[in-house]
């Protein structure tokens, strides 16, 4: 008798671990898949692990995983979604914590600055006392710094330490911007004069130029008594000229500026070694 | 009942009999569902990947599920099988692959119907309706006569090509009796379309800008009347005053802008004309769409 | 009502979830920069080299400095290349003065043009042909790109 319960135990408690060591394979496959940054088809696996580990409700991991696959892949609505999946069925307050900061993350890739800022705000409110303010500061910095606002970047990046090095980039970037209504301002008074500040002289030259040219016809005409060619010109040439030289000035003060954001933006990407969203 | 109880004595028997045979025979069958569970706990089985395929297809995942699919398949031909990943291409809107994998049915086949119809659908959507109209027109429930959704979606979709249209009367009487004002709307159109004469748009530039008010570009017209009359104002005045030199600037002036008014009415009347039939064959689409093709739609689990 | 909105709304936005996976796609870095939304001119191979000259030199000296002011695309002076590429210098400048006749209009209504994705007024010189076979008519509802 005791043999034959003996027999029974072992086959039916042969069953469960067999299941599970299948399961552990899969998990190890499609982690393998992740490692390998072979996203897409690592979802699939994941996805496949969840469907067959469907009673055991250990979707945590897995959803997290996926989230990083699509923010890897640059798929950031369904990252979010997943990370949000993932809270969902997170015990531990680490994870959880975690979670909050990859979503904080991932809108600051996505540039949804707004949203990333009040969840940052709603995570620093929920976890007072908890977690290191420097965290909180520079992943604000960090939002502020992608949404090209390189004043509120270095603000917040200082409060980490006076000489941190995004805080030092953030400065020197906000130093050497030029200012857009100032550009747009001088070339009003004196036309071309916007694109000379911002380095563009030959623009400058042929703006003036054009203006002195269409301003001579205009008065010219009037003063000889064509009125009527004198609006001509001045609606066709003066004050075409003078609406481009004031769109040019603003169109460089732009480019200028976004070629300085660039720049930085390319050290961030390729040079920059601390974390990144 | 009798019947039970004797098989249980005879059972008592022979457990009393030889019990080590039986233990035998019992860790037997305690093993035989620890076999079939490393069949079914395979993850990797046609059987389970079949399962996943089927979640992901209801998860509209449908990429995945293809690939899930086609690895069953490749082992075993199966009709719904073969039918779930045309219609995945088809909900992915790639209607060129969906309509190869329906064209995989063969007329022995028990979904060759359902195929076929989502053939004529898949052509409809993808706006290839020549070969829509020669695929129903040689399917054998055409010649039969027996299929008014077939007719129904050949008869619409003849107002979206260059084809014959047959006698009115015949043309609307396989319609719903609600159908039938709209596409007798539709036949008058296709008949007798709207269309504006470019070449009356040229003529009546003559004076400028009145061509472009005839194809319906009013302030354009207004615009061409404005530039080259104030143009020729300029040219007469100065030749009038005799400064000859921008005298005859304006005249060019004038002369480019009076060329350009003629030209531009011929083709603004024929961009007119365009924009019309456009607009109808949006409203045909529409409304076949609407009834969906006027073909059965099939129903799946998830659906 | 607000559970019905909310269980719509979620249900709508799986279904756009799901589409992103409708195409394979690989890792992607992230791109911070921030891109230039300027549109390079037409690539158009001259054979006339005296247009060209002309082309070349409208825009270096003109077109740089008068601003932004055509509302079109292509803009009139890449139309007007264009044109006399694809026919003739003659209806190129026919099919140049009805352009800037249409781009003088103050009035233009925005039903009749299609919108192209740099927010300007989408206006094709094949649509200016004097053939019916080259005219496409665009959605108004829909961006070209």
């Amino acid at each position: 008798m005791s043999k034959k319960i003996v027999i029974l135990f072992i086959s039916f408690s042969s069953i469960f671990p067999i299941k599970a060591q299948k399961l552990n394979n899969q998990k190890f496959f499609a982690d393998s898949l992740f490692a390998s940054e072979n996203y897409f088809d690592a979802i699939t696996e994941y996805k496949r692990l969840q469907f067959f580990s469907k009673k055991n409700g250990k979707y945590f991991e897995s959803n997290f995983k996926i989230a990083l696959s699509y923010k890897a892949g640059g798929k950031y609505d369904n990252a979010i979604k997943y990370f949000n999946l993932a809270k969902r069925d997170a015990k531990l307050l680490e994870d959880s914590i975690q979670i909050d900061l990859q979503i904080i993350r991932t809108n600051i890739l996505r540039r949804t600055i707004p949203e990333a800022l009040f969840l940052i705000e709603k995570f620093e409110v929920k976890n007072v006392g908890r977690i290191d303010t420097s965290l909180i500061n520079y992943w604000t910095g960090w939002a502020y710094l992608v949404n090209d606002d390189w004043e509120s970047a270095s603000q917040e990046f200082s409060k980490i330490d006076k000489f941190h090095q995004l805080k030092m980039l953030s400065d020197s970037v906000f130093s050497a911007k030029y200012s857009v209504p100032l550009a747009k301002f001088i070339s009003s008074v004196l036309p071309g004069s916007g694109q000379f500040y911002t380095g563009n002289y030959w623009s400058g030259v042929f703006s003036l130029a054009w203006n002195l040219f269409g301003g001579y016809l205009t008065i010219n005409a009037f003063l000889t008594d064509r009125t009527f060619e004198g609006i001509l010109m001045g609606s066709l040439i003066w004050a075409r000229f003078y609406r481009g030289n004031l769109t040019n000035a603003e169109k460089f003060a732009i480019k200028e500026n976004n070629k300085i954001s660039n720049n930085a933006y390319k050290f961030l990407m390729e040079k920059y070694l601390g974390e990144k969203p | 009942m009798f019947q039970v109880n004797n098989f249980t004595v005879r059972m008592k028997k022979f457990i009393k009999v030889n019990s080590s045979v039986l233990s035998i025979i019992f860790s037997f069958f305690a093993l035989a569902p620890l076999i079939a569970q490393t069949e079914n706990g395979n993850i990797w089985s046609d059987k389970n990947r079949l399962a996943f395929g089927n979640h992901l297809f209801c998860e509209k995942d449908y990429l995945r599920a293809i690939d899930e699919f086609q690895c069953v398949l490749i082992k075993n031909w199966n009709d719904t099988l073969q039918f779930k990943i045309a219609t995945s291409y088809f909900r992915m809107k790639h209607y060129d692959k969906a309509f190869n994998e329906f064209e995989k049915f063969t007329p022995n086949s028990s979904m060759y119907l359902q195929s076929e119809n989502e053939k004529f659908r898949t052509l409809f959507l993808s706006e290839n309706y020549s070969s829509m109209q020669n695929k129903i027109k040689n399917s054998k429930r055409y010649s039969g006569n027996n299929s008014i959704e077939l007719l129904r979606l050949l008869n619409s979709s003849m107002l979206l090509t260059n084809a014959e249209l047959p006698q009115k009367s015949k043309f609307i009487s396989i319609y719903e009796n609600e159908d039938k004002n709209i596409l007798s709307e539709f036949y008058n159109w296709k008949e007798n379309p709207p269309y504006k004469n470019p070449t009356i748009a040229a003529i009546l530039s003559i004076i400028p800008g009145l061509g472009k008010i005839y194809a319906d570009e009013i302030g354009d017209g207004i615009t061409s009347f404005v530039l080259t009359g104030l143009f020729t104002y300029l040219a007469i005045n100065k030749f009038q005053n005799n400064q000859q030199t921008s005298a005859w600037i304006y005249t060019g002036l004038s002369a480019f802008f009076y060329s350009g008014n003629i030209y531009g009415s011929y083709t603004a009347t024929q961009n007119y004309n365009a924009g019309i039939k456009f607009n109808f064959e949006n409203e045909v689409k529409i409304f076949v769409n609407d009834r969906n093709q006027f073909l059965p739609t099939p129903k799946f689990l998830c659906d | 009502m607000m559970k019905k909105i909310i269980l719509i709304l979620s249900l709508f936005s799986i279904y756009l979830q799901a589409q992103t996976d409708w195409e394979r796609w690989e890792k992607k870095s992230a791109n911070f920069q921030i891109q230039n939304e300027e549109n390079n001119s037409s690539n158009i191979s001259q054979n006339n080299s005296f247009l060209s000259l002309l082309k070349i030199s409208y825009q270096v000296l003109i077109s740089d400095y008068d601003g932004d002011n055509c509302p079109f695309y292509p803009t009139c002076s890449q139309f007007y290349a264009l044109a006399i590429n694809e026919t003739n210098i003659l209806k190129g400048t026919l099919m140049f003065a009805d352009r800037f006749t249409r781009d003088s209009n103050l009035f233009k209504s925005k039903n009749h043009y299609a919108r192209h994705f740099s927010e300007k007024f989408f206006d094709p010189i094949e649509n200016y042909l004097l053939s019916d076979s080259t005219i496409i008519f665009y959605s108004r509802e829909k961006i070209v790109k």
